[in-house]
C-alpha cells in the first residue's frame, strides 16, 4: 500500500520498484551459493576418515577375527595361529589402574573447583594447568612415567603404564566433572544448606548424585582415550608375550602387553600372520573405543 | 559470524597445532626415522615425538639422558603453543563478557 502511494505521490511518473528477485547468476549470490556448497562438502568430507577407517578395519580385521584370536597368546616369529588374549587383559588392567588413580583424584579436584573455591587463586591455576595438560603430548606422559616409576622400581611394569595413562586421564575427568557440577541448580544446593547440611553433606548428597551422569560421561571418554594410547605405554609397560598370571601367581611388576602396543609392534613385522593379527586387534580396539563413546552419549542424553 | 568467532577459532587452531606437534604414533610409523636435515619434504626425516618413541625402549644410560633432553624441548615447545592457544581463548571469552 505504502509503495503504491509512493508511486502515485511521486512527481515523476517514471518511478519504478527495483527488481526484488535476485538472479542466481548475480556475482554476489553466485559467491554465496558456491561457499554454501563448499561448507556442505567440507562437513561431509570430515566424516570420510572415520568411515573409511572403519570399513578398512572391518574388511581386513574381520577376516582374522575368531575366538582363538581373542583368547590365545601372541605367536612367535614363524608360528601360525595365535591371538592377543594377553593384550586385551593387559589393556584392561592398565586402564583399570589408571582409572583407580585418576577418577577419585579428578572428581575431588572438580568438587573443589565447582563448590569450595570456584574463584580462588588455586582454582584458577588448577583450571589453567588442567587445560594445558589436555594438550600434553602423550609421549611425554610416557617419559615422565619412565623416569618416575620404571627407573625407580627398575622394571617395566603394568603400574608404570597405568600411571602414564592416569596422567592423560586426570585433566579430562577434572574438566568434564567440573562442568557437570556447575550445572547443578543453585536452588537445590541452597535448599540443602537451608536444611542445615554441612558443605560435605551438600556435595555428597546433592551435588554428586545430580551431576553423576555428566561425571560418568567424562570418565568414560577419558577411559576410551586411554585405551587407545600407544605412546605412553611403549617404554613403561613395554610388551610381553605371556599372561600376567603365571603359574597361578599374579605379578603386575613385569612387562605387560597392551592392544595398542601389540598393533604397533606387529604391524611393522615382516610376517603375514602378525600383520593379520594387528588388523584384528585394531578392529577390537576401535570397537571398544566406539562402544565406550556410544555408551557415554547414551548416558548423557538420557539424563539431559 | 566469522569475525565474532575469530578469536575462538584462532585459539582452537593453535590448540590443534599443539596436538599435531605432539602427535607420536602416526608419525613414528610413517616419518621414516632418519636423523638428517634435508630440504626435501619427501625424504625420510624425524620429529621429536617419533624420535622418543622409536629410540627410548632400547636406550642406554647416556642415550636416555639425550632423549630426556629431547623430551624437555618437546615439552617446552608444546607448552608454549598450548599456553598461547589457551590465552587467546580465555582472552576472547573475557572480552565478550565485558560487552
Amino acid at each position: 500500500m505504502n509503495q503504491a502511494r509512493a508511486t502515485r505521490n511521486s512527481t515523476a511518473d517514471t518511478f519504478v520498484l527495483p527488481d526484488l528477485k535476485r538472479s542466481m547468476w548475480d556475482r554476489r549470490s553466485l559467491k554465496s551459493g558456491i561457499l554454501n556448497v563448499g561448507t556442505w562438502a567440507a562437513a561431509i568430507l570430515a566424516c570420510i576418515p572415520l568411515f573409511s577407517v572403519l570399513i578398512m578395519l572391518i574388511i581386513r580385521g574381520g577376516a582374522r577375527m575368531s575366538l582363538s584370536a581373542l583368547t590365545e597368546l601372541p605367536p612367535t616369529a614363524f608360528e601360525l595361529g595365535g591371538g592377543f588374549g594377553n593384550a586385551i587383559v593387559g589393556t584392561v588392567v592398565m586402564v583399570g589402574i589408571a582409572s583407580l588413580i585418576s577418577v577419585p583424584l579428578g572428581i575431588m579436584a572438580a568438587v573443589f573447583l565447582a563448590e569450595f573455591g570456584p574463584d580462588s587463586m588455586i582454582a584458577e591455576v588448577t583450571r589453567f594447568c588442567a587445560k594445558t595438560l589436555t594438550g600434553l603430548p602423550s609421549i611425554l606422559a610416557g617419559v615422565f612415567a619412565y623416569a618416575a616409576v620404571v627407573m625407580t622400581t627398575g622394571t617395566y611394569s603394568a603400574p608404570a603404564g597405568g600411571i602414564a595413562l592416569a596422567l592423560l586421564m586426570v585433566p579430562t575427568v577434572i574438566l568434564t566433572a567440573e562442568e557437570s557440577m556447575k550445572m547443578v541448580p543453585r536452588i537445590m544446593k541452597e535448599a540443602a544448606v537451608g536444611m542445615g547440611c554441612t558443605k560435605t553433606q551438600v556435595v555428597w548428597k546433592v551435588v554428586l548424585p545430580t551431576a553423576m551422569p555428566g561425571v560418568i560421561t567424562g570418565v568414560i571418554l577419558a577411559v576410551a582415550r586411554a585405551a587407545g594410547e600407544t605412546a605412553p605405554l611403549l617404554f613403561t609397560a613395554l610388551f610381553s608375550n605371556y599372561w600376567l598370571i603365571q603359574a597361578g601367581k599374579l605379578d603386575v611388576m613385569q612387562p605387560t602387553a597392551s592392544l595398542a602396543v601389540l598393533i604397533y609392534n606387529f604391524s611393522g613385522m615382516p610376517f603375514e600372520n602378525q600383520i593379520e593379527l594387528a588388523w584384528a586387534a585394531s578392529l577390537v580396539l576401535v570397537f571398544i573405543v566406539l562402544l565406550l563413546n556410544l555408551v557415554s552419549r547414551a548416558i548423557s542424553q538420557r539424563h539431559s | 559470524m566469522l569475525p565474532t568467532a575469530a578469536n575462538g577459532i584462532f585459539g582452537a587452531l593453535v590448540l590443534g597445532l599443539g596436538r599435531a606437534l605432539g602427535e607420536t604414533m602416526a608419525l613414528a610409523m610413517l616419518v621414516g626415522n632418519s636423523n638428517q636435515i634435508t630440504l626435501s619434504l619427501f625424504s625420510p626425516a624425524n620429529t621429536l615425538a617419533a624420535l622418543l618413541a622409536l629410540n627410548f625402549p632400547e636406550a642406554g644410560v647416556k642415550e636416555t639422558q639425550v632423549l630426556m633432553y629431547a623430551a624437555v624441548m618437546l615439552l617446552i615447545i608444546t607448552l608454549v603453543v598450548n599456553v598461547i592457544g589457551q590465552a587467546i581463548i580465555t582472552f576472547s571469552g573475557s572480552q565478550r563478557g565485558q560487552k
